[in-house]
């Protein structure tokens, strides 16, 4: 597995990235115990953070240099060919989740399941389902996250000029975010509302576009701030762990005073990337992004390969993880439930993805005419990865 | 109150808790639960204050399919009706009277009016609020949900009305179909951040019954549906009269 990740780029991107993409392969299998075992126990931010910001950071440097080449709509066209993989992946799941659907409902007939049986209710309506699931309308339950990805993707292909303009870049997707967090206002679908916030979210993808493109003199004056930086960061990141115990623990609930308690459990929402969850996102990156120097030796032992390797091909492991997940619901309905189980699921799971992904690479490695380790890299600071293959995200 | 009344008001509620067993012991091992799905995470006063001073205690129970017709083999054998038998056994003396409301298909929307009315016709101590699935299950946005129900809960703490929020029921295909993460969670930090409001883990307590083969009414054969759905209510009603008892108790400490 070693000699197929390519090491000539911040390989701590591609490690994070890996285990945020298992933390939601495991997310989406409700009742999974190895939930607490993921990024969300560390607080108010979860896997979904961590993907979509380091989604915008690789995307800022495989584009962002398509763009500098190529141009704009050489650029903007390869992202809307990664939209189009992904709407075609969203249509494959609306299409297993009519299959699990239609598939199980005849045993809700139980009169027990009366209200349940609504789940097969789009059913009774083919064409209007068929239409909302086109047009993005139609999210059934663990089918939010790609549409989410797709439309901030259509509003990266958009803003891909802006690349060479950081501060203008924040100043538009942050001047969108606050005004969406001010009108909440939120796309509609068939049923009601978007579970993620498209509007609002783009702006940690674009936040993490940012910090792949940052000048060299940003760069100096954080690294001066450091004194002022690492403080607010752990204690930001020690203010999440106490919001995951308020939520997770009562006993940790009722041993504060009543309405910070009560604030803390009802006012954090995800669907609008919650300012708290921002932050205590941002806070862990420059953590993590202090304590892990970059070529930590450790992001290739042999425990972190098999999610630093998947890391490195973000779309067919993100792609794969939500069917698998789904495969996995499907286990856990038909069969048991069982600890063991879970952890057959999870291990089994993650290793197709990570298959999956190696084999993603040595196709990638054959391609480029070299071996996996990407051969001579370009110069820039900002581009230390080869040309955007269908690897990168 | 002084400290000498509130001490033998506390030790009668206390006997007539303790007198009879919480629930016939007809339904057998099979309703077997662990303790937390069995006493009540806070005090129920003003069903305590009820029972205490008119020797009366009347719950509206408003829900969807699940509370109205879930199922079983006669009305009677349904958890409201179980409910009122069980709680009238475990307070002698006291009339216990359940008002059952709603109907299959309704949201937490749909419920708030029905809420809002037996709280004003019925007066009751005891609001046991059924609800969630409709919601998850067509996927409306759980922060309105969670709103919704917010609104309902004040409006009957205000009327001295204590609330039990019961959430979905378990199965394996609506766990695989159905996100109910958010509304549950919505459901809990009610309870959690309301005094006189108890969360009933009804989705864990099912869990927890068919894991351990107890109670298993998705995985019946079609000949056991209603006797399984009966034995389900008999089981609900018995560790929601447990719940009760014991949130009534805490009251009177």
């Amino acid at each position: 597995m070693r000699g197929l990740i390519r090491t000539n780029r911040d390989i701590r991107v591609d490690f994070f990235r890996g285990f945020a993409l298992y933390c939601i392969f495991v997310g989406h299998i409700p009742d999974h115990s190895f939930w607490v075992a993921t990024i969300q126990v560390l607080g108010p931010s979860d896997s979904t953070e961590t993907f979509i910001f380091l989604a915008g950071y690789s995307a800022a440097i495989a584009y962002g240099r398509s763009y500098d080449r190529f141009g704009w709509p050489y650029a903007a066209t390869a992202v809307l060919l990664r939209v189009w993989t992904l709407y075609v992946v969203h249509i494959f799941m609306f299409v297993a989740f009519v299959a699990q659907v239609s598939w199980s409902a005849a045993r809700f007939a139980n009169p027990a399941y009366i209200d349940e049986i609504n789940i097969g209710a789009f059913l009774e309506e083919p064409h209007l389902a068929v239409l909302d699931a086109l047009s993005l309308r139609f999210q059934p339950a663990f089918m939010d996250i790609l549409p989410l990805y797709i439309v901030v993707l259509l509003l990266f292909a958009l803003m891909l000029p802006l690349l060479k303009r950081p501060v203008a870049l924040l100043a538009v997707s942050g001047g969108l975010y606050l005004l969406i967090r001010l009108t909440r206002y939120n796309l509609s679908t068939a049923q009601g509302e978007w579970f993620f916030n498209p509007l609002a979210w783009q702006f940690l993808f674009m936040l993490g576009a940012a910090v792949a493109v940052m000048p060299e003199e940003v760069r100096a004056l954080l690294r001066r701030a450091g004194p002022v930086l690492l403080p607010l960061a752990v204690a930001i990141a020690i203010a999440g762990l106490f919001i995951s115990a308020v939520w997770r623990l009562s006993s940790v609930y009722n041993a504060i005073p009543e309405p910070l308690a009560a604030l803390i459990y009802t006012a954090i929402d995800k669907s609008g990337l919650h300012p708290a969850r921002l932050a205590h996102f941002l806070a862990l990156a420059y953590l993590a992004g202090r304590i892990v120097p970059p070529d930590a030796p450790w992001l290739l032992a042999w425990w972190a390969q098999p999610f630093t390797l998947p890391g490195q091909h973000g779309l067919v492991v993100f792609t794969m993880g939500v069917f698998l997940s789904f495969l996995g619901r499907i286990v856990m309905q038909e069969w048991d439930a069982t600890i063991a189980t879970q952890a057959a699921i999870a291990v089994l799971g993650w290793t197709v993805c990570v298959v999956v992904s190696a084999l993603q690479a040595w196709y990638d490695g054959i391609g480029r005419g070299g071996a996996g380790k990407g051969g001579t890299g370009p110069s820039s600071p900002l581009a230390a990865q080869p040309r955007p293959v269908s690897g990168s995200v | 109150m002084t400290g000498w009344r509130r001490i033998l008001s506390a030790m009668a509620v206390l006997a007539l808790a303790s007198a009879v067993p919480a629930a016939p012991a007809a339904a057998g091992d099979r309703c077997a639960a662990p303790a937390k799905f069995t006493t009540a995470a806070g005090a129920l006063p003003n069903a305590a204050a009820a029972v205490r001073q008119r020797q009366a205690l009347r719950v509206l129970i408003v829900g969807t399919g699940s509370s109205i017709n879930g199922g079983t083999s006669a009305q009677a054998a349904s958890y409201p009706q179980r409910l009122e038998k069980d709680l009238a056994a475990a307070f002698p003396g006291v009339s216990v009277t359940v008002q059952t409301r709603g109907g299959r298909g309704l949201t937490g929307a749909d419920m708030l009016p029905l809420v809002v009315e037996g709280l004003d016709d019925f007066r009751p101590d005891l609001l046991i609020w059924q609800t969630g699935t409709i919601d998850a299950v067509r996927g409306l946005d759980p922060d309105g949900f969670a709103q919704t129900i917010g609104e309902g809960v004040e409006k009957a703490l205000k009327r001295r009305a204590d609330v039990i929020l019961m959430d979905m029921q378990f199965s394996r295909f609506s766990r695989a179909a159905v996100n109910y993460g958010p509304y549950r969670h919505g459901l809990d930090s009610i309870a959690n951040t309301n005094a006189g409001v108890l969360a009933f883990q009804r989705y864990d307590l099912m869990r927890f019954w068919a894991a351990s083969g107890q109670i298993d009414v998705e995985r019946a054969p079609r000949a056991e549906w209603q006797a399984q759905a009966d034995l389900l209510h008999a089981c609900l009603a018995r560790a929601l009269a447990e719940v009760i008892r014991d949130g009534i108790r805490q009251a009177s400490r």
